[in-house]
């Protein structure tokens, strides 16, 4: 807000004059920690970047159902981020797409501890085995 | 629809209250406006931040103080939340580092007090009209300050949230990363 009546009451904020630098100190700390925060986003932005693009090439090859490289890409997400929980509920969804169902029980076990919403569930459910589907428990958020 | 009563916004969000008024203040340093009292931030009393200034020499100065925090707080938003959107939002991580977190929770504030008051909008007007600027000119400064108090009067139905979130969008957007 920039404003030159409504604060005329106030005598401490008349007619003294700001130089460009004249700051108080704890806006200096907020500036400085502004930079910092800047710094760090700069040099986490590679990795994360890196691996955003890597999910995105594979959920392209998984929607083409390539689903061997699908799985590759994702293993290799995976092994940087495990933590990703996009990356295994997209290569739960590559490994129960693909025709070898022998690897189905490690798409469960990628699973486990997810709580699906609602359009992962319509993306994972044409491709899940009817007895697996028996495993998941549908609860309400209302 | 849930409400939140505004001050609750404000303290939550106080550090793009801050920024906004560190966006006046540059832009009234960048076009040579003498800056006489700055308020960043106070959770009581209203309003929560100003800047006092001398008149602006130009229109442009006009409008770049009045502007300043669309500026600034929308750069801030953008870039600062960038790198966070990743683990949050693409990667959906488990345990997301307190850093993102941190990131996203100040980039989200900043671009929630980007908009400028109608107060400054008002003030960006009333200086179109006294520099004798009429016509078209007084109209696209007017009709710039009806859409941005459009824009004010929709942060009932969280209008500066959702301007926030399509900020921190676009660079993920433009990286082809959703």
């Amino acid at each position: 807000m920039s404003d030159h009546e409504a604060f005329g009451d106030d005598a401490s904020y008349r007619r003294e004059l700001l130089s460009a630098k004249d700051y108080p100190i704890w806006i200096m700390g907020f500036g400085l920690l502004v930079l910092l925060a800047f710094g760090y986003s700069s040099l986490s932005l590679p990795r994360h970047l890196s691996l955003a693009w890597t999910l995105a090439r594979a959920h392209r090859l998984d929607q083409a159902a390539d689903y061997t490289q699908a799985e590759r890409e994702f293993r290799t997400l995976l092994a940087a981020d495990p933590a990703s929980e996009a990356g295994r509920l997209g290569m739960a969804h590559a490994i129960l797409a693909d025709s070898d169902v022998k690897n189905d029980p490690a798409a469960l076990a990628l699973l486990q501890g997810l709580a699906l919403d609602e359009s992962d569930w319509k993306k994972l459910q044409p491709v899940m085995p009817a007895e697996y589907q028996n495993l998941f428990v549908q609860k309400d958020q209302n | 629809m849930f409400f939140i009563p505004g001050w609750l916004i404000e303290l939550l969000t106080f550090p793009g209250v801050i920024v906004h008024e560190i966006g006046h203040r540059i832009f009234c340093h960048l076009t040579g406006v003498p800056v006489y009292a700055v308020r960043y931030y106070k959770f009581w009393g209203k309003p929560s931040g100003f800047v006092i200034h001398g008149p602006p020499p130009t229109l442009k100065a006009a409008l770049l103080i009045a502007i300043g925090p669309l500026i600034l707080n929308t750069l801030l938003c953008s870039l600062l939340t960038f790198s966070a959107v990743v683990p949050l939002i693409i990667l959906k991580d488990s345990n997301t580092a307190f850093p993102d977190l941190l990131l996203m929770w100040f980039g989200i504030s900043a671009g929630m007090h980007a908009f400028p008051s109608n107060h400054d909008m008002e003030s960006f007007v009333e200086f179109v009209r006294d520099a004798g600027h009429g016509g078209a000119l007084l109209l696209l400064a007017q009709g710039f300050a009806v859409l941005l108090k459009i824009a004010n009067l929709l942060r009932v139905i969280w209008f500066d949230a959702i301007y926030a979130v399509c900020v921190a969008a676009f660079l993920p957007l433009m990286f082809g990363l959703f």
